[in-house]
């Protein structure tokens, strides 16, 4: 107790020291690029007034002192944004990315692009934060319904994320050409040629930093409990939705004005807090000041770098990229912090007098629904089912996608009982976890290396990206004894720094980006016999062994010290499951790309059918996966015949409201 | 056959003997459990008494291997617990954590079931003499009925019934509990405490068990172990602990010992 108190004392003068040094290596590193374009002499001169044929000074006046006052105010900006959030919601976590403001701003970007490009896409600023306000207002809407409580709030931003996040892919793919700007804008950059978007951002900020000064005496309230504030006479409703408005507002304006800087708002104001900035006005002061220094030092590493190389990879990209080991690092410091359920594993169905029953009725209906899929098609004409006779002619053509969509169905089925298992966690998946996005990394680093990879190369590729994923995940999150959100919520971190990579690869308009395009949206069109047999046997291989794995997996969910009581070798058996796993998704993101949230769906409903023990649940997870998959395919390739939505998006459509459901559900009403 | 040596293994003498060798942890250069040198044999129901934060479940969490004390060794039948393998151990020593999670997703019957884990192992299967401990044990904790219920649907006395009772399926020369009647009604807790104790008696089992109740754990123990800050104070039978000078030093509050004229059982009162 005395050394916390003592902490707590000396706490601010540490955090204002923390802020101070970032800022002096901030300037320092800015100063030290701007000594290589202009002498020191003329820096007066080149600001105020540059000679016109000074190539150096103009490129100083109308360059580089723009990119840096934006790239600061942004910092600055965003964290004071994040640092409302987290304080009006009581959320270490809370951030515009983790509520989806910023994913709503980036799909209505694309789709203003995409749908009204002379119009709506010439204001991207209004657009963008209509965009964010309204996938708010959504989550705000979902949340509702549990009294708008902390964890609902946070749970239900993941997921309306995700939602905008798949829309924007099927946005993408049909229009695949004229959104390469969209991409350098999602990716964030800060390149400038003129004064004119920090002298639009000036006048904003200034407003809103105003709004917030004169909020700040009842938000010191609103981080109390919810009755204790309302004992104090605050109105709750009114300030916290003032405070959140406010918050909104400054993301967005950065947001429209630079593009997705991830995660600045998180670090920025868990950075400050950690190092003692416990009352409210200091903390946003000194996160203002960590936010900018962070955002100065890493726009002058980036453009060193892209100097260096020749590249032109956008700053955005590299801070979620850094931001997101970080926030791993912050994570298991901030224990008490994260709210939310902490127990629970499936919840009780109705209990099974017959098991055996169960798996006989799915494979019926799994070999049913196959054959129909088959047969059951879609033309410019109308519907068709083929007969006995155009069997032989059409099969060939329809059966091996079928195929395909079930045997990754049925991986990401297997996979997600493994997990969810393996950690206690019901909410664990190949998709939330960030596994599918570890997968695509690892492809398109095999990809890097050769572009003609075989589909050997880029299974054992995508398998190291999601293993090595999935050690980090269980290492950070052992520390933490597996809170499920602390994990869920790392794996969302990761998961954003890996498409971070991604976005950076399509950004620098790489041709392989096509060809990733392709995989991330879950494309089945281009199955042939040879892949098909490759997935089949794969998933025919891989279940099975999920299968060994079995006995462990109904103890392990009772928690470590159980498991090490009844004689469980946790290392083992969790490297054991955690390699099957990796291998599994990368062969289901191979077949039917990584967000299609099967993984999650797959083991629940079995759940809910009555399957509690492992044995079953394995087996029966396979089946509902690969049949709603398969399903997935079929629908794909009827509802907008002839056209074709990709498979995984199909059902990324389908999974991501289930996963809505699911969060909300296990949410206690009142706050946690 | 106490002492007998049988060569080429580990006798079964040894095995009655769970032995603590200045055993101490420390957090953050914090003493939580100061060096403590203690035998736990077969046979015998031990409980550990002591005020909150005295350094009980820590002790019993190094006894149970669930944590590694920062010095000392402990060892069980000779061998040092890290050269136990999982399963060997788990064969040997049974635990039951203070909490429980309170969802499992199984019935009662599967879940006394996990219990027979170290003896069929990942692949096995359960087996006629398996199926005889499982029931035996759902007789013995008074679980039958919760046999096909959900136990996440069982009160908490209930619920912990039946996690004792797989402890019993395990079938375990020790067994250790940390605080396993805290959440039971005063018919239970004699009741489970009276299971544990015959336990030792008819199976030779060594219980050693965290109670916060001294009046219970002077009724069912053999030996009462009483910590504070960290530190053993005092070891020995109900008798020698149950004077109102040791409670005193225990609890840190006056305390008055009066008998029972019934039953001649001792009860310690505060003052």
């Amino acid at each position: 107790m005395r050394v916390s108190k003592s902490f707590a004392r000396g706490g601010e003068s540490q955090a204002c020291a923390l802020a101070a040094v970032l800022a002096l290596v901030g300037i320092a590193i800015t100063l030290g690029r701007w000594v290589g374009q202009v002498p020191g002499s003329s820096w007066i001169e080149a600001a105020f007034h540059p000679a016109s044929g000074n190539v150096a000074q103009l490129v100083f006046h109308f360059s580089s002192l723009p990119r840096s006052s934006v790239a600061a105010m942004s910092g600055a900006a965003l964290a004071v944004s994040g640092a409302i959030f987290q304080h009006v919601l009581r959320n270490p976590l809370a951030s515009p990315v983790t509520l989806g403001v910023s994913s709503g701003a980036q799909l209505a970007l694309v789709a203003a692009t995409v749908l009204a490009p002379t119009t709506l896409g010439a204001t991207p600023e209004i657009t963008a934060l209509a965009g964010g306000v309204a996938s708010m207002a959504l989550v705000f809407a979902i949340a509702s319904a549990q009294g708008l409580s902390s964890p609902a709030l946070i749970l239900s931003g993941l997921s309306v994320g995700l939602l905008c996040g798949a829309l924007g892919h099927v946005l993408k793919l049909f229009n695949q050409e004229s959104l390469a700007a969209v991409f350098l804008w999602g990716a964030g950059s800060f390149a400038q040629d003129d004064w004119s978007v920090a002298a639009a951002l000036v006048p904003r900020l200034a407003i809103l930093t105003l709004v917030a000064a004169f909020l700040m005496r009842p938000l010191r309230l609103l981080g109390l409990a919810d009755e204790s504030a309302r004992g104090l006479g605050v109105s709750l409703t009114l300030y916290r939705t003032a405070a959140l408005g406010v918050a909104v507002c400054m993301a967005a304006s950065v947001t429209a004005a630079v593009g997705m800087i991830g995660f600045v708002e998180i670090a920025a104001p868990l950075a400050a807090r950690l190092a003692g900035a416990r009352r409210l006005g200091p903390r946003l002061a000194i996160a203002a000041v960590i936010g900018a220094a962070i955002l100065l030092i890493v726009d002058a590493l980036v453009q060193a770098l892209n100097e260096w190389f020749g590249a032109s990879l956008p700053t955005g990209a590299a801070t979620t990229f850094l931001g997101a080991p970080l926030l791993l690092g912050l994570l298991p410091r901030m224990r008490a912090g994260v709210a939310g359920e902490t127990s629970g594993w499936a919840e009780a169905g109705r209990r099974l007098q017959r098991p055996g029953r169960l798996l006989m009725r799915l494979t019926l209906l799994t070999l049913v629904a196959l054959v129909l899929a088959t047969m059951i098609g879609r033309t410019g004409l109308g519907w068709s089912i083929i007969g006995p006779y155009s069997w032989s002619a059409l099969a060939p053509w329809r059966g091996p996608r079928t195929l395909e969509a079930f045997a990754g169905g049925a991986m990401l089925g297997t996979a997600g009982t493994l997990l969810q298992r393996a950690t206690g966690n019901p909410m664990a998946g190949p998709e939330i976890l960030g596994l599918g996005a570890a997968v695509m990394v690892g492809l398109a680093g095999a990809l890097l290396i050769d572009p003609a990879a075989s589909q050997v190369t880029l299974f054992t590729a995508g398998a190291t990206g999601a293993l090595i994923l999935l050690i980090v995940l269980m290492g950070s999150g052992l520390r933490t004894r597996f809170a499920p959100d602390q994990l869920l919520l790392t794996g969302i971190a990761l998961s954003a720094a890996l498409d971070a990579v991604i976005f950076a690869f399509l950004a620098l308009n790489d041709p392989r980006a096509g060809v990733l395009l392709g995989w991330m949206s879950g494309s089945t069109a281009g199955a042939d016999a040879r892949s098909t047999s490759i997935m089949v046997v794969l998933a025919a291989i891989l279940v099975p062994i999920g299968l060994l794995f079995a006995r462990s997996l109904d103890i392990l969910p009772l928690g470590d010290p159980l498991a090490r009581e009844l004689g469980v070798s946790l290392t083992p058996t969790r490297f054991g499951i955690m390699l099957v796993s990796a291998a599994l998704t990368a062969g289901a993101v191979l077949s039917v790309g990584p967000m299609t949230f099967v993984g999650l769906i797959g083991p629940h409903v079995t759940g809910r059918l009555g399957a509690h023990r492992s044995l079953l649940q394995v087996p029966g997870a396979a089946l509902v996966g690969g049949l709603v998959m398969a399903l997935a395919d079929w629908l794909g390739r009827i509802v907008l015949a002839p056209f074709e939505i990709p498979a995984g998006l199909v059902a990324a459509l389908i999974g991501i409201p289930y996963l809505v459901v699911q969060l909300l559900r296990r949410v206690p009403a009142r706050s946690a | 056959m106490a002492g007998r040596d049988e060569p080429g293994g580990v006798t079964t003498a040894r095995l009655e003997l769970l032995h603590a060798e200045g055993v101490a942890v420390s957090v953050d250069g914090r003493l939580i459990l100061a060096p403590t040198t203690l035998a736990f044999t077969r046979g015998q129901v031990v409980g550990i008494i002591g005020h909150n934060g005295s350094g009980k479940t820590t002790l019993l969490r190094c006894l149970a291997r669930q944590y590694t004390p920062t010095a000392g060794r402990i060892s069980l039948g000779g061998r040092p617990l890290a050269a136990w393998g999982a399963r060997a151990f788990a064969r040997q020593l049974a635990y039951l954590p203070q909490q429980t999670p309170a969802s499992t997703g199984l019935t009662g019957r599967e879940l006394v079931a996990l219990g027979r884990y170290p003896w069929h192992g990942p692949l096995g299967r359960i087996g006629p003499q398996g199926r005889l401990a499982i029931e035996d044990a759902m007789r013995l904790a008074d679980t039958e009925a919760f046999a096909d219920r959900l136990v996440d649907h069982l009160s908490g006395g209930e619920r912990q019934r039946v996690w004792i009772a797989m402890l019993i399926a395990q079938e375990t020369g020790f067994i250790l509990l940390d605080e396993p009647i805290a959440a039971l009604d005063l018919a239970h807790q004699i009741a489970v405490l009276g299971v544990l104790r015959s336990l030792s008696r008819h199976r030779n089992a060594g219980i050693v068990l965290v109670l916060h109740d001294i009046n219970m754990a002077a009724r069912f123990c053999d030996t009462i172990l009483a910590l504070r800050g960290g530190a053993v104070i005092a070891w020995g039978d109900p008798a020698a602990i149950m004077t109102a000078e040791v409670l005193e030093t225990v609890y840190g509050i006056p305390m008055r010992v009066l008998t029972d004229d019934a039953s001649g059982h001792k009860i310690g009162v505060p003052v």
